[in-house]
């Protein structure tokens, strides 16, 4: 298993060079320059020569390219253009919120679409079947925006004065203050900006899990409940369709006819000996759509008001950050590469068919 | 042995509702079967055989449904068992194996635990450790060597050989009263065929189970049954002992059955074949439902074989057919 894993890093290696260069080319490729964008308009073209001296933009493009390949490997992503900062102590601010978001997102469409679609191929043709399926095609077909414009209106503005209300907007209320979780340790440590200290204090549900403070904890998680929902709805859907046609497929092979003259409870043979066979594909169909889970992040975050990577890279594709748009493009493109080899070895895990050599 | 019968299956009419119509897939089947007895159902794909087997266990699938009838296993009828009273029954009193041993177990279960499993559903006194020692037995009764590694196997691991004793073992885990084999040497090549018949043979005679052994290969039955009942379209067209059978078939569907088997060394220009085929389930003509296909019909010049059903008749002492022709004689 580790050399299994370790081929497969090995392997992504190309990956990610092939990720680096096309993120690199594509941004140049961009109508626009990051001088204007950043010193508008009426820059002069003196005040434009000493701002593309200063990022080295005015060098030729095989050696931006390989001073930015450099500095990647030293785990440098350079400095924002727009913010005058580095890109690192961007990612520490925004990815968290992200991360957590999508996470939760996941969880959620696992965690409701697997049940749904179990209900409905066990209840095969009833009303419950017809019933979940009627959710999932409407779940799989409705913009997420338009989703989360009405679940906002729904329950921050139908429901507000009854205990249902959840808010609209933003990743904790007003006045709110957690303490970061290291400070609650009582640990004395100053975090540099762009630490892993910081990275894990920024992510507001789960540094308020660390520091103990419940009150934090549930006013963090009413706020992500409707960016989860709204986010989470389309993998859910489809989690939810793949569960059903993969065990009704699975429920009429042969195996599960013999568990089931060996004597089995129907629930027995549909947990233990359809399940896990209904599962590989499905198990596909979740690593898919975390990619479009990331994507979909950029809606809501813009929707709901959270800081995340969605609207950063908005921002900097806007403001022809180059560097910001590669950091984020790479960082979103790693984490892919990871996720996908997760969903390899749940394989090896849930199908002994598949050989590791 | 007893003379009162294991089982006893009278009038059962397994239908399938469909959106073309009803298929009558078993229509009426009668047979018993005695402790330690084997009773060859036969016939051509698709003329009832695994839905009469299916139906006594109640695993028929849907749209498919017992409509009629009653299977009185040791005394009683097991139709009115319900659901969760009826997994009592399956695995433990009567078990069943089935055609394709490689698809019939779970991919994703090591065949030792597979087997484990009829073993903890039905004595839950065991502990592990007893169950562990069961399996490795069972494996070794049934021919595995080294059974200690191959419980770890998965069913990939396996030839098909294997694959179909593992499922035999699983079959005889709890030693039932009642085992349906249902094609279990189809898949396998012939000298592996063999030596599985030879295995269902020995566990019958050591345990005195009963046996129905499902089968389209009138070799096969030459070879195992004691009892043969002969099915066409859903119903049993003839019935009688193995010797009676072989010696003197009657229905003229069973004559054609045994004439088209090869005898090797015997050279033949064309192998004798039944013409036409079985006809629609789903609208039956009236008569008898070999009628079409029938030669003897023809050479005898019978009218009545079109428009009226014969009954099951029994026309020698334990030999019945459901065949015009023999009308005067019973």
């Amino acid at each position: 298993m580790g050399t299994f894993i370790l081929r497969r890093l090995i392997l992504s290696i190309p990956v990610l060079l092939g990720i680096l260069f096309l993120t690199f080319a594509l941004t140049r490729l961009l109508p626009g320059d990051p001088c204007r964008a950043a010193l508008q308009e009426k820059a002069t073209e003196e005040a434009c020569n000493a701002f593309n001296q200063r990022y080295g933009l005015d060098r030729p493009i095989t050696v931006q390219f390989k001073i930015y390949l450099q500095d990647f490997v030293q785990g440098d992503l350079g400095t924002s253009i727009k913010y005058n900062y580095s890109v690192m102590r961007l990612i520490v601010e925004r990815l968290p919120t992200t991360l957590e978001l999508s996470i939760m997102a996941m969880f959620f469409a696992v965690a409701v679409g697997i049940p749904l679609g179990l209900l409905s191929a066990y209840y095969h043709n009833s009303s419950i079947d017809i019933g979940t399926m009627v959710i999932a095609n409407i779940g799989v077909s409705m913009p997420v925006f338009w989703l989360g414009l009405m679940l906002a209106y729904f329950f921050a503005v139908v429901l507000k004065g009854t205990p249902f209300v959840l808010p609209p907007s933003g990743s904790q209320s007003p006045g709110m203050q957690i303490q970061p979780f290291y400070e609650a340790w009582g640990l004395n440590i100053e975090p540099a900006r762009s630490s892993v200290w910081a990275f894990i204090s920024n992510m507001t549900i789960t540094n308020a899990a660390l520091a103990g403070d419940w009150a934090g904890f549930k006013d963090g998680f009413r706020h992500m409940i409707l960016p989860m929902v709204a986010l989470g709805t389309i993998p859910m859907s489809i989690i939810a369709r793949m569960t059903r046609s993969s065990l009704l497929e699975v429920l009429g092979q042969n195996y599960v006819k013999t568990a089931r003259a060996k004597g089995a409870y129907e629930r027995n043979v549909v947990l233990n000996h359809a399940f896990r066979n209904a599962m590989l594909p499905v198990v596909t169909i979740i690593g898919l759509s975390l990619g479009s889970l990331l994507s979909g992040a950029l809606l809501t975050e813009t929707i709901f008001g959270l800081a995340g990577v969605g609207s950063a890279l908005y921002d900097a594709i806007n403001g022809r950050d180059y560097t910001v748009v590669q950091a984020f493009t790479v960082i979103i493109a790693v984490i892919f590469v990871i996720i996908n080899l997760l969903v390899d070895v749940l394989y090896v895990f849930l199908d002994p068919r598949i050989r590791l050599n | 042995m007893t003379d009162e019968p294991m089982l006893k299956v009278e009038n059962l009419r397994t239908y399938f509702f469909t959106r073309g119509g009803t298929v009558k897939a078993v229509d009426g089947v009668n047979f018993e079967v005695k402790r330690g007895q084997v009773l060859a159902l036969v016939g051509e794909s698709g003329c009832g055989k695994s839905m009469t087997a299916l139906s006594i266990i109640q695993l028929v699938d849907k749209p498919g449904k017992i409509v009629e009838g009653t299977v009185i296993f040791d005394g009683e009828n097991l139709l009115e068992r319900n659901r969760s009273q009826m997994t009592e029954i399956r695995g433990k009193r009567i078990s069943m194996i089935f055609q394709e041993p490689r698809s019939s177990l779970n991919p994703v279960i090591r065949v030792g635990k597979q087997l484990d499993e009829v073993l903890k559903l039905h004595y839950e006194d065991m502990d592990k450790h007893e169950r562990r020692q069961r399996v490795i037995q069972l494996l070794k009764d049934v021919g595995i060597p080294d059974p200690e590694r191959r419980a770890n196997n998965y069913p990939h691991e396996m030839s098909g050989g294997m694959a179909q004793r593992v499922m035999i073992a699983m079959g005889i885990a709890c030693e039932p009263e009642l085992l349906i084999a249902d094609e279990p040497t189809t898949a396998l090549d012939v000298t592996i065929q063999a030596q599985v018949l030879d295995l269902i043979r020995k566990l019958r005679d050591e345990m005195q189970m009963a046996v129905i052994f499902i089968t389209h290969d009138m070799g096969v039955v030459a070879e195992m049954a004691d009892d043969v009942a002969v099915m066409y379209a859903g119903t049993i067209v003839e019935h009688a002992a193995v010797g009676s059978l072989f010696e003197e078939p009657m229905h003229p569907y069973t004559q054609g059955l045994i004439a088209s088997i090869p005898i090797l060394g015997e050279f033949k220009d064309r192998l004798e074949v039944i013409p036409g085929t079985v006809p629609s389930l789903i609208d039956m003509p009236p008569g008898c439902r070999f009628a079409s296909r029938c030669k003897a019909r023809v050479e005898h010049n019978l009218e009545k074989c079109l428009h009226e059903e014969p009954e099951l008749l029994e026309v020698r002492e334990g030999h019945q057919v459901r065949c015009w022709l023999y009308e005067e004689n019973a």
